[in-house]
């Protein structure tokens, strides 16, 4: 990046931008670890976030949650990019790329909540676009269920099977090659 | 990331009684199912009303024939047996589908020839349930998978691997796939000597294992990573390509390498992007010095694991080529112990920024000094370092 453009950069990281939950309560974040909302970032280049972004589908709870993995990989992307400083003849400057093993152990610590939080911070990715958030909490639904017979996940999530027996008999005949 | 084997804490509590899961909407489901084997994804048809037909529309398929195999030994007709279910499957599998449009086919063949036959009537099955774009990976167990292949005319997307190609295969790109935008051939046995096309913007061409552990591009277009195989690919009659990445290694002499290397940078004149990977010194004192010709342009360059022990020259040559090159990239390339400074009058004025990512401090000053004294100290110019 140019250091003109990292100037702008600077700028922008600094502005800070206010997100509201639905149990209103308010939430100060730079604009670097806001856009990693899709959504927001819309919001933002159609400049209507002056006075706070209302979230109405995000309690307080989850939106804390999600602003501090947005955080963590705001940093994560300005550590791969931004961490360069004009070169001054002789400064070198190290990044250290255990950075990002770092990134995966964070990651691996926010997926340990209980099932009911998962599900929030999926619906809370979805809506606020949030597509590395999505993925890691998708995949971790994905891992739950791998390897395990349709009882087994049924139990796990507690799916009602509202299927008459007749019902599912037939299913099973239609997809028994998928069975045997 | 890992199969989670550890129990999600607070199972059972909290949440009790709820179905979250089915709650989700269709995209999101089909996002976790897209996760999980073929085979898995059709049994969730029998977990409640909610999931009966998710699986016909599911738009990423992962099909493997190790979920059939009850028997790992060679073919056996108890294998035969299994072989059967899995071609059952395959077969269902896709004739069932309700029509959604399928953006990946994963194909893991693990053994037997009868198995590599079917793959390919599946691979065009694939291919008509996708319409645009289409990402097939074929994992065989012992060999390329071979098959004719019939491309639609309004495919824009296609990223084939180990598949074995043949000269149809090239025609089909020339003359049908006219909107043909981006084609990836990864680990392809390529039977056919040249590739054309007016609407390809990207290019993908890797044959061989690459052994070296490097990132993936970040945006690659006519990328040829090419190993032990002669082929060649006329850039220059694709006007379309915007980006080059060229790794070119065989096992002849180090002599016969260094001539096909400077053969395909001198094939990509009107590129804007070039990265060179494990490319040999260009300037050895008994060989020809090199003449590339002029890359006007050139905006970004990027050397991956080249060697610059020339005291540069390759450098300084392609540099003074490229008068509008903005971005360069050094990545973890053999660099001279010494140099004495630069002695050229080559100034570029609009390099802008200088990426050096590096493993070992031995030559990295006298890199600096030289691109210092190339970049003309133009003050907007920004040089990162990063060692890995």
């Amino acid at each position: 990046m140019a250091s003109a453009g990292s100037g702008d950069e600077k700028a922008a990281a600094a502005a800070m931008i206010t997100l509201i939950s639905s149990d209103n309560e308010k939430f100060e974040v730079t604009e670097a670890t806001a856009t990693l909302s899709q959504t927001i970032r819309h919001m933002i280049e159609d400049g209507c976030t002056d006075g706070g972004v209302p979230l109405p589908n995000v309690t307080s709870k989850i939106l804390a949650r999600v602003i501090e993995y947005c955080k963590k990989h705001a940093t994560a992307a300005a550590g791969e990019e931004g961490s360069s400083s004009s070169f001054s003849d002789a400064a070198f400057l190290e990044v250290d790329r255990a950075f990002l093993e770092e990134l995966e152990e964070f990651d691996d610590a926010f997926l340990e909540v209980d099932r009911a939080t998962l599900f929030d911070l999926i619906l809370a990715a979805n809506y606020l676009d949030i597509k590395g958030l999505l993925n890691l909490t998708c995949q971790k639904v994905a891992d739950s269920v791998k390897g395990k017979t349709p009882e087994q996940i049924r139990e796990m999530y507690n799916i009602v099977n509202d299927l008459t027996p007749e019902e599912e008999a037939e299913i099973r005949r239609e997809t028994q090659w998928a069975f045997e | 990331m890992e199969p989670c084997s550890k129990r999600t804490r607070g199972r059972g509590g909290g949440s009790s009684g709820v179905d979250r899961l089915s709650a989700l909407p269709d995209d999101l489901l089909h996002a976790i199912l897209s996760s999980l084997k073929a085979r898995q994804v059709v049994q969730t048809s029998v977990l409640s009303r909610r999931w009966r037909s998710l699986w016909r529309s599911v738009p990423c398929l992962d099909v493997d024939q190790d979920d059939f195999r009850v028997n790992p030994e060679p073919l056996t007709s108890q294998n035969q047996k299994d072989l059967g279910k899995f071609e059952d499957f395959v077969n269902s599998l896709l004739l069932r589908r309700d029509g959604s449009v399928l953006h990946t086919f994963r194909l893991c063949v693990c053994e037997s020839f009868a198995g590599h036959m079917h793959a390919g009537r599946w691979i065009r099955r694939a291919l008509a349930c996708s319409r645009r774009a289409l990402h097939v990976h074929c994992d065989a167990f012992d060999d390329v998978v071979h098959m004719p292949l019939d491309l639609g005319p309004s495919l824009t997307r296609l990223h084939l691997s180990n598949l074995s190609l043949d000269a149809r295969f090239a025609e089909s790109v020339s003359s049908v796939c006219v909107v043909l935008e981006d084609l990836e051939l990864i680990g392809c046995g390529l039977c056919f000597d040249n590739i054309t096309s007016t609407s390809l913007r990207n290019l993908c061409i890797e044959t061989g294992t690459p052994d070296y552990d490097r990132p993936a591009p970040r945006l690659t277009s006519l990328r040829l990573l090419i190993q032990d195989q002669f082929f060649q690919v006329s850039v220059n009659e694709m006007p379309s390509l915007v980006k080059a990445s060229i790794s070119y290694w065989s096992p002849d002499e180090e002599a016969a390498i260094q001539e096909t290397q400077r053969k395909l940078v001198s094939n990509v004149g009107n590129v804007t992007t070039v990265e060179l990977t494990d490319f040999l010194q260009m300037m050895v004192p008994d060989m020809e010095p090199v003449e590339f010709p002029a890359f006007r342009n050139l905006r970004n360059l990027v050397l991956v694991g080249c060697d610059l022990r020339d005291d540069f020259q390759l450098l300084r040559h392609f540099l003074q080529k490229s008068p509008n090159l903005e971005e360069l990239t050094i990545r973890c390339c053999w660099l001279p112990e010494g140099f004495a400074g630069d002695q050229g009058t080559t100034k570029l004025k609009k390099l802008k920024y200088i990426e050096i990512i590096y493993k070992y401090h031995q030559g990295i000053r006298e890199l600096v000094c030289f691109l210092l004294e190339i970049s003309d100290r133009v003050p907007k110019n920004t040089i990162t370092l990063t060692k890995v």
